[in-house]
């Protein structure tokens, strides 16, 4: 794989800290995929030490690879948190899917289920929004690093999805929803104190974050769910 | 949208990089460890005087702070976490190998002296290899065209953010990041065919 000088010239400028937050976070990604950005990055740190007048001496020690192997991690293989949340991922959609069936028998049994009905339009769009893997992919994504712990996943006949997190280092409880963009008008300013637009493969979506928590942790919230979505678009 | 250009310290750009960890992403935590193995090595090389034992207290303290890094507070810096981490690794270890060593002494009846560990410092030709080293690199910054030069010795020397040497050569911002980046390209060269000559040889050993 070959490099260009400009994303070279930014892991420079990243080692001494002038990046900005948003570059960073670009040049990290280049990093963490290409081996020779990598390989880049560990020279720096040999001509850096050198200038500093510290100890050259076990710059051809390499132990990251068997820090690694000992971890039992790969560097291209998907992350802890992806790990576990593939495996959490069955349980969200099982229980997605076990909503969407109580709207369903709901509705047939109260409106005596008539076809082409507004019920069943809506049960299809949430049954659409729900087997959608990027929907669920961005919802669980946006609250990494956060220790919040899933306590409801809801849905409604607009197609929206709305999980409710309880964060345990604090008490507080926060709502995180997604919505397909034609059901936008559902959602209230008030209640939607934070909101962002995301384009994945399967259409733009609505994103808010509601609830007792500061604008910051929201705004993580939707920083978190723009990454992961742009990454997903590649 | 315009990108703020707003200055990140070295810390912080840690910090990110562990925040990046704490979320699961084990590769910022290879870029983390790249940066530091040398100087957690060396810490630990202080303890145990044996280049081996040195690497395997190393790996031991990154294995550590990896599973612990969510208890990492970020009141301190990243490294200053690390070192303490690796300190206290190889004082354990020390404390367990005089103890290893007197079960042995006791097992074989001898007498009670405590044996020191043998001194194995670095060989005269590591010592040679990392002088060598260290010599190419201020070759090569000094074979560097003046501007060059002079950018990249105010921001390894001085500690110069790219702002103030812009003020001080009066050019642009990215002109100073364009000619640090060129001056670091030069010496990169020197880095990788240091790094791959000893390779040869060391491979030529082997064989």
């Amino acid at each position: 794989m070959t490099i260009s000088k400009g994303i070279k010239e930014k892991i420079s400028a990243l080692s001494d800290g002038e990046l900005s937050d948003f570059e960073t976070r670009r040049v990290l990604d280049e990093i963490n995929i290409n081996p020779e950005l990598r390989e880049y990055w560990k020279k720096l740190q040999i001509s850096k030490t050198a200038f500093k007048n510290e100890s050259l001496a076990f710059e051809t020690s390499d132990i990251s690879s068997s820090v690694r192997s000992e971890l039992g991690k790969s560097i291209n293989s998907p992350s802890i948190l992806q790990e576990s949340f593939l495996a959490k991922q069955k349980n969200y959609i099982g229980l997605a899917l076990a909503s969407c069936l109580l709207v369903l028998v709901y509705n047939a049994e109260t409106l005596n289920f008539k076809p082409n009905t507004f019920p069943e339009l809506a049960s299809q769009k949430i049954s659409e929004a729900i087997a959608s893997p990027q929907a669920m992919d961005v919802l669980n994504n946006s609250i990494t690093g956060l220790n919040a712990e899933l306590r409801t996943l809801q849905s409604d006949p607009k197609g929206s999805l709305r999980a409710n997190y309880f964060l345990p280092s604090t008490g507080k409880t926060f709502n995180v929803s997604l919505s397909p963009i034609n059901s936008s008008s559902g959602l209230s300013s008030e209640e939607a104190s934070r909101i962002s637009y995301l384009r994945t493969k399967d259409g733009v979506f609505i994103i808010s974050v509601s609830g007792n928590i500061t604008a910051e942790k929201k705004l993580e919230i939707l920083q978190n769910a723009n990454f992961f979505t742009n990454n997903l678009n590649k | 949208m315009k990108d703020i250009k707003k200055k990140i310290s070295n810390k912080e750009i840690d910090l990110s990089l562990v925040r990046r960890v704490k979320k699961g992403d084990y590769r910022a935590f290879d870029l983390l460890v790249l940066k530091y193995q040398s100087r957690v090595i060396a810490t630990a090389f202080k303890y145990v005087k044996e280049r081996q034992l040195a690497e395997d207290i190393a790996q031991e303290a990154f294995i550590k702070s990896y599973k612990s890094i969510d208890s990492f507070r970020e009141e301190s810096s990243f490294y200053t976490w690390v070192y303490r981490i690796t300190v206290n690794t190889a004082k354990n270890y020390l404390v367990s190998s005089k103890r290893r060593d007197e079960v042995v002494i006791s097992d074989l009846s001898l007498d009670d002296s405590f044996y020191p560990k043998k001194l194995d410092v670095d060989s005269p030709q590591e010592i040679l290899k990392a002088s060598e080293l260290r010599d190419l690199i201020f070759e090569t910054l000094s074979s560097l065209g003046e501007e060059t030069r002079t950018a990249l010795s105010l921001r390894e020397f001085d500690g110069l953010s790219y702002e103030q040497i812009a003020e001080i050569v009066q050019c642009p911002v990215g002109t100073v990041r364009s000619r640090i980046f060129r001056g670091r390209e030069m010496i990169e060269e020197v880095v990788g065919k240091h790094m791959d000559k000893n390779s040869i040889n060391q491979n030529t050993k082997i064989s």
